[in-house]
């Protein structure tokens, strides 16, 4: 069978592209109401009354406000529980629930909400991540939110300041003063990244209802069934088999959706009301709900005159916003991270996870690892011009190799970092001249690469059946989120019952039926349920084996599998098709076989000293970009990116080609102009009229995907992940380019927008010839 | 969104009366623009009148005697594609093409775009460039004008109620006239005009007859550089006269900072892109 390696056609693709896929937003059920939510106009401000009297009384109106909070555990948040359902006295961020609102239709729902009166006494406000690190910044939780069960505590205290600071990771190896001593030269610049948008295009939606049992039912688009599950049972006091999560196709996520977001409100709301509630964001509301974490990254490097790289310091402050979310997990996934994919042998990083007035910020497809990358690997072409080594060349000096121990503690065997940089360079051309400008014009090359982890420990079950028929069935709530998770883990099963692709369906989550996984999250689909689905495949295999051995008279050792049947190695005319074999097992061709398996990751970091074991598996990628920057108004125009990953084996190389194009363009949107705009504490560019994503006009004229292939030690057929590789390096890449073209002058804030590159040619004039 | 009723005349007459019944109601044309501002609640009409129904509104007619007639339920796709706005105002067609994406030109009308009056948008500085006018009708007459006067800043028009523009008229070109449109950009392709440029160049011999410059997308309302247009008047374009008038349309403008440029970054790029434009419009005539 040659299931692995091929180009497989999704499944769901001509469904979506036709219309027929019912996504959450689509749910309708009998007696369902519509839910709409009154969000805070104010930054920061104690919340002093909430008079919903007037909204009650409506005609088939039911609201739902702090005063229904009492019988419950309201707060939520995968790290801290710090979110409430609505505001208990305070909001922190424009967009903040206050009270909803359930009522036959989204329109009396809406206009039920102006009936809702709110006092609020305004608050100081603190907007950036730093300040607000600060000891005499305004602090946003006056007390101290208790732990998530889920999470491994990072002792904030540690790293403040005020008490706005609510997780921080600290890890440090050698003698970061002897380090800097033996340096040559210095580095030390910051680098900011300001909070972008997902641009998920299905919004957050939910529906819930409480059945007869008083048990929870919810569909939701999220990517975290399992989780969610996990979160609404501790809300209102359920065991896991009280709720249940049901998950239709996602209309894409990038990370908006994972863990509990409008669920806890979702299921509050149609608790009080008796009836089914559906709840769907507007844009704007999404845009309240998500974003990437903001990030200022202070970074000093010492380096010897060959280019050696001997001492890095990173502090890095993360602009988690109102809530922390996920934040305590993705600014410690960046702060280990932090010092890039080198050997270095002096270093001390230590990140911030940061309470500001912004919406929340969240999971967001590479999660706290571009934030630091955009900061090193800029800073290191910086090194490469005052050093005069080619910046590839730097690269290669520096690059982590195959058995060397990581900052963590992590030993990375078989890294193909080095591969996917040369690859990127060849692709891009680097080395020959660079092509001839247009008289006002400037054209730059640049190169980047980049390490990510993935969430550790974690686990993953699988449930595959094998009907009558010999058709399979693969139970998982791995959510398809639009990354093609259905067709390669279909893949994986086929491979190892050696059958065709098409004779495999894969389940979309349902928690009362579909087993237990960790989350469709952090690169790991591929990896740990498709190795949990291979094993459980593995299983049956061996089932149809040693029924087929009784049923052939033969010995298990002298058969073996192919094209659906099992046979007699030698004479293949002995052989029962799997069909055939259930048929004499049950004396029926009716029954099944099953197999079930959890692939489980082990390890974690200590608290105290920030090492462990960070992560089961290792993503490297690298990008090449080609620039022209126009010399009068400060607009760079990529013209030509390749990028690479090793994803350790390709299970479908198309589907890791468009994840690597859509790293790519998400990422060339962040690199130039996407940005959430706050004007005084308030969003100024909440809609896609106004925050600007990147079009397929704005796709470079040229693009590579390369796809390297260093198998891992765990991942089925030595498969790594993909989702999330190359999105880190682009915008580096392209920063590079742009300094290159300027000679030197470098824009160290994101976006890199004509405006900053403008400021950036005037403030180094020899840039301009 | 709230509830709304939705009226759908077949005939300009019958829509008319019913805007002069409830001086409440909101014409709709292609939506994009009143359809955000509904959802946003910033527009709350109980009632609507829907112009794509009614045939007088429609349809883009040439002649060389009056010009181009655009009817004002023309979608910005129509005026784009259409033969005679390709070969007489090439520069009208690129400043249809370069608006947002199309999905929105195919929905989005002329006459809805200047209505709305929204200072982002590329057509409005063209037309102007093009010394179009606006007809206007209500239930009491119908008047004519030109749409320079029409835009009285962001959003506002002289329109008052019960009236609707029913036709832009573009007077014909003179023979061999320039010219161009400039959209700029600074994030997305698709993104509204960070800057537009719109020049329309008449000329004799190789002297400027008459010149016109319009800044678009920068103040209220688009520009004219006038200062910099009498400057031209009777001259040879060279790069010093181009660069002195670019320099007028700089000082010329009172830009508005938005998450698309600040002020100072508007104002330079606007010398930038005037020189610029008029440098292609000079470079095409010797061509």
């Amino acid at each position: 069978m040659t299931a692995i390696g091929t180009s497989v056609a999704r499944a769901d693709g001509p469904l979506k592209v036709t219309g027929q896929v019912q996504y959450t937003v689509d749910t309708q059920l009998p007696g369902m109401l519509h839910a709409k939510v009154l969000r805070s106009p104010y930054p920061h401000a104690r919340v002093l009354a909430v008079d919903a009297t007037a909204a009650a009384a409506r005609p088939g109106v039911v609201v739902l406000t702090a005063a229904d909070l009492t019988n419950l555990d309201h707060a939520f948040g995968v790290a801290l529980r710090d979110q409430p359902i609505v505001a208990i006295d305070r909001v922190r961020f424009v967009g903040d629930p206050v009270a909803a609102v359930a009522a036959d239709t989204p329109e009396a729902a809406e206009a039920a909400l102006e009936f809702i009166d709110v006092e609020y006494e305004p608050l100081e406000t603190v907007m950036d991540p730093e300040a607000a690190a600060a000891d005499d910044a305004p602090v946003l939780h006056p007390v101290e939110r208790p732990r998530a069960p889920m999470f491994v505590g990072w002792p904030a205290e540690r790293f403040r300041g005020s008490l706005n600071v609510c997780s921080g990771y600290h890890v440090e190896q050698g003698d970061l003063d002897a380090g800097f001593a033996s340096a040559d030269h210095v580095f030390e610049d910051t680098y900011r990244v300001p909070p972008i948008h997902h641009g998920n295009l299905e919004p957050h939606a939910a529906v819930a209802s409480w059945d007869h049992r008083g048990h929870l039912n919810v569909i939701s688009s999220t990517q975290s069934p399992s989780i969610v599950r996990l979160q609404l049972a501790e809300i209102f006091g359920l065991t896991e088999n009280q709720v249940r999560v049901v998950v239709p196709y996602v209309g894409g996520a990038y990370g908006s959706k994972v863990y509990a977001k409008i669920e806890p409100l979702v299921a509050a709301i149609a608790r009080k009301a008796g009836r089914p509630v559906r709840l769907v964001l507007t844009r704007e509301e999404v845009f309240a709900t998500a974003a990437r974490h903001a990030c200022t990254v202070h970074i000093r490097t010492g380096v010897r005159n060959d280019g050696t790289i001997v001492a890095r310091e990173v502090r890095a402050f993360y602009d988690t916003g109102a809530y922390a979310d996920t934040g305590p997990r993705a600014s410690k996934k960046g702060g280990y991270l932090a010092g890039g994919p080198y050997r270095i042998e002096h270093q001390s990083l230590t990140s911030y996870c940061v309470y500001t007035n912004k919406a929340p910020a969240v999971a967001y497809r590479g999660f706290g690892v571009p934030q630091v990358v955009w900061a090193y690997e800029s800073q290191m072409d910086d090194i490469a011009a005052r050093l005069a080594i080619d910046p590839l060349e730097l690269r290669r000096r520096n690059l982590i190799r195959d058995g060397d121990t990581f900052v963590t503690g992590d030993v990375l065997r078989n890294p193909g970092l080095d591969e996917a940089l040369e690859a990127v360079a060849e692709a891009g051309d680097w080395g020959s001249p660079v092509p001839e400008a247009r008289p006002g014009f400037a054209i730059g090359r640049g190169v980047a690469c980049a390490i990510k982890s993935t969430s550790t420990p974690s686990n993953s079950a699988a449930s595959v059946r094998l009907n009558a028929d010999g058709s399979v069935h693969l139970l998982t709530s791995s959510v398809e989120i639009g990354q093609g998770s259905t067709t390669a883990l279909a893949q994986v099963i086929a491979e190892t019952l050696s059958i065709p692709v098409s004779r495999v369906t894969v389940s979309l989550p349902d928690t009362d039926v579909t087993p237990f996984d960790q989350s469709t999250i952090s690169s790991r689909t591929t990896f740990s349920v498709g190795r949990a689905a291979t094993d459980a495949a593995a299983k049956i295999r061996q089932q149809l084996m040693s029924l087929a051995a009784s049923q052939l008279e033969a010995a298990v050792t002298d058969l073996d599998v192919d094209e659906g049947s099992v046979f007699v190695r030698g004479s293949r005319d002995r052989s029962l098709t799997f069909a055939e074999i259930i048929r004499r097992h049950f004396g029926s061709p009716a029954g099944s076989l099953f197999g079930d398996s959890v692939f489980q990751t082990r390890g974690g970091l200590d608290p105290l000293t920030g090492k462990g074991k960070a992560s089961a598996t290792w993503f490297y990628s690298a990008a090449a970009a080609e620039v022209e920057v126009d010399l009068e108004t400060g607009k760079a125009r990529v013209l030509r990116i390749a990028t690479s990953a090793d994803v350790g084996k390709a299970i479908n190389p198309a589907q890791c080609h468009l994840q690597n194009e859509g790293s790519m363009l998400t990422a060339l949107g962040s690199a130039l102009f996407e940005e959430v705009v706050y004007d005084a504490g308030q969003p100024t560019n909440s809609s896609f009229l106004d925050y600007g994503m990147p079009s397929l006009e704005d796709h470079p004229l040229e693009f590579h995907s390369i796809l390297v292939e260093h198998p891992s030690e765990d991942g089925p057929f030595g498969a790594r992940g993909v989702g999330e590789s190359v999105i880190s390096p682009v915008a580096p890449a392209i920063g590079n380019a742009v300094a290159a073209a300027l000679g030197g002058a470098r824009v160290r804030e994101l976006p890199i927008s004509p405006e900053r590159v403008l400021a950036a040619v005037d403030q180094q004039p020899e840039a301009r010839a | 969104m709230q509830p709304f009723e939705l009226l759908q005349p077949r005939t300009l007459e019958d829509a008319l009366d019913r805007l002069a019944d409830d001086e409440e109601a909101r014409p709709l044309a292609g939506g994009t623009a009143l359809v955000v501002l509904m959802k946003h609640a910033l527009l709350r009409p109980e009632r609507l009148v829907n112009l794509k129904r009614i045939p007088a509104l429609q349809g883009i007619d040439w002649s060389s005697e009056t010009g181009l007639r655009i009817g004002a339920l023309t979608t910005i796709r129509e005026v784009e594609q259409h033969q005679a706005v390709r070969t007489w105002f090439p520069a009208l067609a690129e400043a249809c093409h370069v608006v947002a994406n199309v999905r929105i030109r195919n929905l989005a009308t002329l006459g809805g775009n200047l209505a709305h009056a929204d200072y982002q948008s590329d057509p409005p500085a063209m037309l102007i460039a093009l010394g179009a006018r606006v007809r206007i009708r209500s239930v009491s007459g119908e008047r004519e004008e030109p749409l320079e006067t029409f835009l009285v800043s962001g959003y506002q028009t002289t329109l008052e109620p019960g009236e609707l523009v029913t036709d832009i008229l573009v007077p014909p070109p003179t023979a061999g006239r320039r010219m161009q449109y400039l959209k700029f950009t600074t994030r997305s392709a698709e993104d509204r005009p960070c800057v537009g440029v719109a020049v329309s160049l008449g000329l004799e011999g190789t002297a400027c007859r008459d010149l016109r410059v319009v800044v678009g997308a920068v103040s209220s309302t688009p520009v004219r550089v006038a200062e910099g247009e009498e400057l031209a008047t009777g001259k040879v374009l060279t790069p010093d006269l181009i660069d002195e008038i670019a320099g007028r349309a700089a000082s010329a403008v009172d830009p508005i900072g938005d998450v698309r440029g600040s002020p100072e970054y508007k104002r330079r790029l606007v010398q930038v892109l005037v020189r610029r434009s008029l440098l292609g419009s000079v470079t095409e005539v010797s061509a």
